[in-house]
């Protein structure tokens, strides 16, 4: 086997068995970078394991949102340009305490503000499973890099499915914390309220690796959580079978046949092999939460990217001659349409009294709406099994997000699984559990993954390259 | 009610992103959708409106002073600078 | 004016002096190097977030106790936004919807009674930072320069209600409201240093209305004096337009110190409407009972206890009281002196009329008390002794300690300045002095006591002013025995 491709505890393991050193470990990697453009990393800047660590000699991969001290940092908008910070996130702190190798920053779509990888405004990002289509966004670049065995993992910022998204395309595993588990200082945003850090890897045992180096409370984030979080897999395995809420109805309204399909398949087996109790559940808030979701995402984009006016930093427009030229021609030039139309949308909504009673605060009561209802499944089941996303890249139907961003809305942890391949492409299923689960969450999906099998590599799947 | 282009305009100004009318017609015509949208999922709603997701309260840190970022480092991202300041063109009350 | 009353509400800034900013670390001394004092979160660089400082928000409790305010139990922050170059998040993060403090009162002297003024409401935001404009107006300058280093010092807003009803009362209320947040120590309240920023709210109404007229904003008062001014200009503006039948408009008016006048300035482009929501980068804050029994226990005694107590407990006038107490410092250094030197009377006494001289001199801005306590107590204790007497302490000393910071002892050592008391070295002065004035002596012989006075000061003459004439008074007094 060879290094780049394998999972990150595979190479950990490789390294403990003396087989190849952490310099050799990312040089493979950057190799595989070399030799197969897919187009995933903006800019690489590699820099070798900083020591012994969980994560020692780990090659991951940064979306363009997370700040590295000395590293142009764009969010891949063109209003970034230049930009170089002269601070890091924590999390990239935490990483290289850790030891972990970083490869280098991967593309997403501007500020991560489309699901739609294809609006990505300075490079085209390939879906290794087959060039020429889309990997899914917004963190599309961080998902390619690891399903083409370019970085072990990736951690990318997750506001409605970001990362989850384009894990269920590139066949990977993709997860978002508790909100407030993983610190977001140094994590350029542009919804703090629905943003967590979200982690791809290829398989659950990476992930839960990847969580208990960076959980933790951080002094810099007054949304972190205490505590921290260790040995995620080693407790034990749950008493009593695991109740999982399905929703049948959902897949009629929303949903492609075989997408359907593949998760119900997922379901079914659970019962049969795992003996696991399927709970007919009702989810008819989705589409009042896609809106919600949506309308909260632009009301805070307006004022979280408003600091973006060519005065201190990144892209100013030549020539101006007063402020006010300055500061419309800079923003006019350096954001693209998508931000644009989020921005526009969010003015409107807070823009006086009438519009942010009858939008922004309708919504804030639709993110109560949703998240009490979901707190109260929780009596009733232990998880939420959805398909990820509805369609197959660049089939658009439903909104991709429609699935995915109730966890955002209501700060959950989620995680989506590959679960098979609808026209040779992968596809996800996704477990949404209750705040502050992340534990239990990643033992159910260690055991659904095994039950799955579902190869964690598209050379392992018969996907040649 | 729909948006007009001339209200589009209106809160393009308000954030510094003037649009020129066709701009403005298309941006209207992504807006109303959603705004329909909503209109018909959030009317009548009562619950409280969820204002903060974290339940965590009173983060707070202590009065200490930290060392700042050296002024070589404070300006050197932006485009312009003069005597150890940001250098911007005129101001006009507007 | 006869016919028109003014209702003024003010609207207060104060930067707050704790020793970081209020969402980062940076230090917040006044006067440094230009983009000195400024990190990636003040900056509001991407990603960065905001973590707020404990003492920052004790001092807002602090100011809302001592302005009789209810404080909130349950608050949170809002962004308040808008484009301004000065603005490096291009929003303040404030507390428009949930305000720390509300509903207080102040209490100030207008004519020979007092009345309260309402606080709306005091709540905690950040500073902006500063634009330096290369020319003589922001309107002229070619381009302007900007430092960050104020972005992010805490500030108070206060906000009256409209219960002011003259220029006069305003500027009362001003140094009330000064006097207290200096006594509770939480801001130097510097107003040339713009630390305490005032902005006006006026409107007239014919006397016996109730009803509000339209109001305008005056901006730039950077002084007791311009509030004053600024107000008194603007009644009489407002005045003659409705004398006229002219409507006033509802506008924003900027004060000009020079020529003495309000302008209107530009109507604001952006919506006034902030787009105000909770920060999301901020959790909420509960105040539990405890929390603010504890900061209300940290509050010093407020100038008006310490007036009544002044009265009660030092016999002292209510003049005197009300003065020694308009500042902490003049109080403080008054019970000082008290206590090394215990006549509260004559110690006020010197305190109103030679050491305020000093402190006026300084002016609005006043610095503190230009002496020492143990300085004062030593100095009437020389007088008391009869070391030297009330002129030569007054005239030569005092000017002396404040100068050059020296005791009044070592003052007067060296200048000579020990009165002469001892009977041998006057003996002969005395004698030569009523020799040489036979008719005096047999007027005074006579019954004239009041010539006494004469005979004494020829003595101090002689010993150019360094006799102690009580000393004096009495030897006189024992030669010539009637
Ligand atoms: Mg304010
Ligand atoms: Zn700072």
């Amino acid at each position: 086997m060879t290094i780049a491709g394998m999972s990150v505890i595979e190479i950990l393991e490789g390294q403990g068995r003396g087989e190849f050193t952490p310099e050799e470990a990312l040089q493979a990697h950057l190799d595989k970078i070399e030799g197969e453009d897919v187009g995933a990393f903006l800019r690489l800047c590699p820099k070798t394991s900083s020591g012994p660590g969980l994560l020692q000699g780990v090659p991951v991969a940064l979306g363009d949102e997370i700040c590295m001290e000395g590293v142009e940092t764009t969010a891949g908008s063109r209003i970034l340009t230049g930009f170089v910070p002269p601070y890091q996130a924590a999390l990239v702190g935490k990483l290289q305490g850790a030891g972990a190798a970083l490869v280098g920053k991967t593309n997403l779509t501007e500020f991560g503000m489309s699901f739609d990888m294809d609006d990505a405004v300075f490079q085209r990002t390939q879906n290794p499973w087959r060039p020429g289509t889309n990997p899914g966004g917004a963190a599309g670049g961080a998902a390619a890099a690891v399903a083409a065995g370019q970085a072990a993992a990736a951690v990318a910022a997750d506001t409605g499915g970001d990362v989850r998204i384009p894990a269920s395309f590139c066949g990977l595993v993709g997860f978002v914390p508790t909100y407030g588990r993983v610190s977001r200082y140094g994590v350029i945003q542009h919804a703090p309220s629905l943003t967590q850090v979200g982690l791809l890897a290829r398989q659950v045992g990476d992930i839960a690796l990847l969580l208990e180096v960076l959980a933790g409370e951080d002094p810099q984030d007054a949304t972190t959580l205490p505590g921290t979080l260790s040995d995620l897999l080693a407790q034990a395995v749950e008493p009593k079978p695991l109740r999982i809420g399905i929703a049948p109805d959902i897949y009629r309204s929303f949903a492609g046949g075989d997408v359907c399909q593949a998760a119900a398949n997922v379901w079914q087996r659970a019962a049969e092999e795992l003996g696991w109790e399927l709970v007919e559940v009702d989810l008819p808030w989705l589409e009042l939460a896609q809106i919600a979701r949506r309308l909260i995402a632009a009301a805070e984009s307006s004022s979280t990217l408003a600091r973006y006016d060519g005065v201190r930093y990144g892209y100013r427009a030549e020539d101006a001659q007063d402020m006010r030229e300055l500061f419309s021609r800079t923003r006019a030039e350096g954001f693209g349409e998508v931000v644009k139309g989020e921005m526009l949308l969010g003015t409107y909504i807070l823009g006086d009294k009438a519009h942010y009673e009858a939008y922004y605060l309708q919504a804030l009561r639709a993110r109560s709406v949703v998240s009490k209802s979901l707190q109260d499944l929780w009596g009733e089941v232990d998880f939420v099994l959805t398909p990820t996303t509805p369609e197959l890249p660049g089939k658009r139907q439903a909104p991709p997000e429609i699935f995915t961003g109730p966890s955002n809305l209501a700060g959950l942890p989620a995680i989506s699984l590959p679960c098979g391949l609808v026209d040779g492409l992968p596809v996800g299923v996704q477990l949404v559990a209750p705040a502050g689960e992340e534990g239990r969450l990643l033992r159910a999906a260690h055991v659904l993954e095994r039950m799955i099998g579902f190869a964690s590599s598209r050379n392992g799947g018969g996907q040649g390259a | 009610m729909p948006v007009t282009k001339e209200e589009m305009k209106r809160i393009g100004e308000i954030i510094y992103l003037d649009l020129t009318d066709e701009e403005s017609v298309r941006f209207a015509d992504l807006l109303n959708p959603v705004l329909e949208k909503a209109d018909e999922l959030l009317d009548g709603l009562r619950e409280e409106p969820l204002r903060h997701i974290s339940q965590l309260r009173n983060r707070l840190r202590e009065d200490e002073v930290g060392i700042p970022l050296p002024k070589e480092k404070v300006l050197a991202n932006a485009a312009e600078t003069q005597d150890g300041c940001f250098r911007v063109p005129r101001i006009l009350e507007d | 004016m006869h016919d028109f009353e003014a209702v003024i509400g003010l609207e207060i800034h104060v930067e707050l002096s704790t020793d970081s900013k209020i969402f980062c670390s940076c230090p917040t001394a006044f006067g440094a190097e230009v983009n000195t004092q400024c990190c990636p979160i003040c900056l509001g660089l991407p990603g960065t977030l905001p973590a707020i400082n404990r003492k920052a928000l004790e001092y807002t409790v602090k100011a809302g106790l001592a302005l009789n305010c209810q404080i909130a139990r349950h608050t949170w922050f809002d962004r308040k936004n808008y484009f301004y170059p000065d603005l490096p998040k291009a929003y303040q993060v404030s507390q428009q919807d949930a305000p720390l403090c509300f509903d207080g009162y102040l209490e100030v002297p207008v004519g020979e009674g007092a009345k309260r003024v309402g606080i709306n409401r005091v709540h905690l935001e950040e500073e902006v930072g500063k634009s330096l404009h290369a020319g003589e107006t922001i309107i002229d300058a070619a381009y302007s320069l900007l430092d960050y280093n104020r972005a992010g010092i805490p500030l108070i807003e206060i906000v009256t209600e409209p219960d002011i009803r003259s220029a006069e009362e305003a500027q009362v209320f001003l140094e009330r409201l000064r006097n207290i947040l200096r006594y509770i120590d939480i801001s130097d309240c510097k107003m040339q240093e713009g630390s305490l920023r005032c902005d006006a709210n006026i409107s007239l109404r014919p006397k016996g209305s109730t009803e509000f007229g339209t109001k305008t904003e005056i901006k730039n008062l950077n002084s007791f004096r311009a509030v004053r001014r600024a107000l008194e200009y603007e009644i009489n503006r407002q005045a003659g337009l409705l004398r006229d039948g002219r409507p006033v408009e509802p506008e924003t008016r900027h004060w000009d110190e020079q020529k003495g006048v309000t302008i209107a300035m530009r109507s604001k482009r952006q919506a006034s409407y902030y787009r105000c929501f909770a920060d999301p980068d901020l959790v909420p804050i509960d105040l539990s009972d405890e929390w603010i029994g504890q900061i209300e226990g940290e509050l010093p005694e407020l100038p008006g206890a310490r007036r009544r107590r002044f009265i009660d407990e030092y016999g002292l006038p209510e003049y005197d009281a009300q003065v020694l107490t308009s500042s902490k410092e003049m109080a403080d250094f008054f019970e000082e002196v008290v206590q090394g030197y215990n006549d509260p009377k004559t110690v006020s006494n010197w305190i109103m009329t030679e050491i305020l001289r000093y402190v006026n001199e300084q002016g609005e801005e006043a610095e503190g008390i230009p002496l020492t306590a143990t300085g004062l107590v030593e100095l009437l204790q020389l007088i008391e002794g009869g070391v030297i007497n009330r002129n030569q302490a007054k005239e030569i000393v005092l000017p002396e300690m404040v100068a050059a910071g020296k005791s009044p002892r070592q003052i007067v050592k060296e200048k000579g300045l020990e009165q002469i008391s001892d009977t041998s070295q006057l003996e002969g002065i005395v004698a030569s002095v009523l020799e040489a004035n036979p008719d005096v002596v047999q007027d005074y012989l006579g019954g004239k006591d009041k010539v006494m006075g004469f005979l004494v000061g020829q003595v101090l003459k002689a010993t150019k002013g360094k006799a102690n004439p009580r000393l004096v008074n009495e030897m006189i007094r024992e030669k010539l025995k009637r």
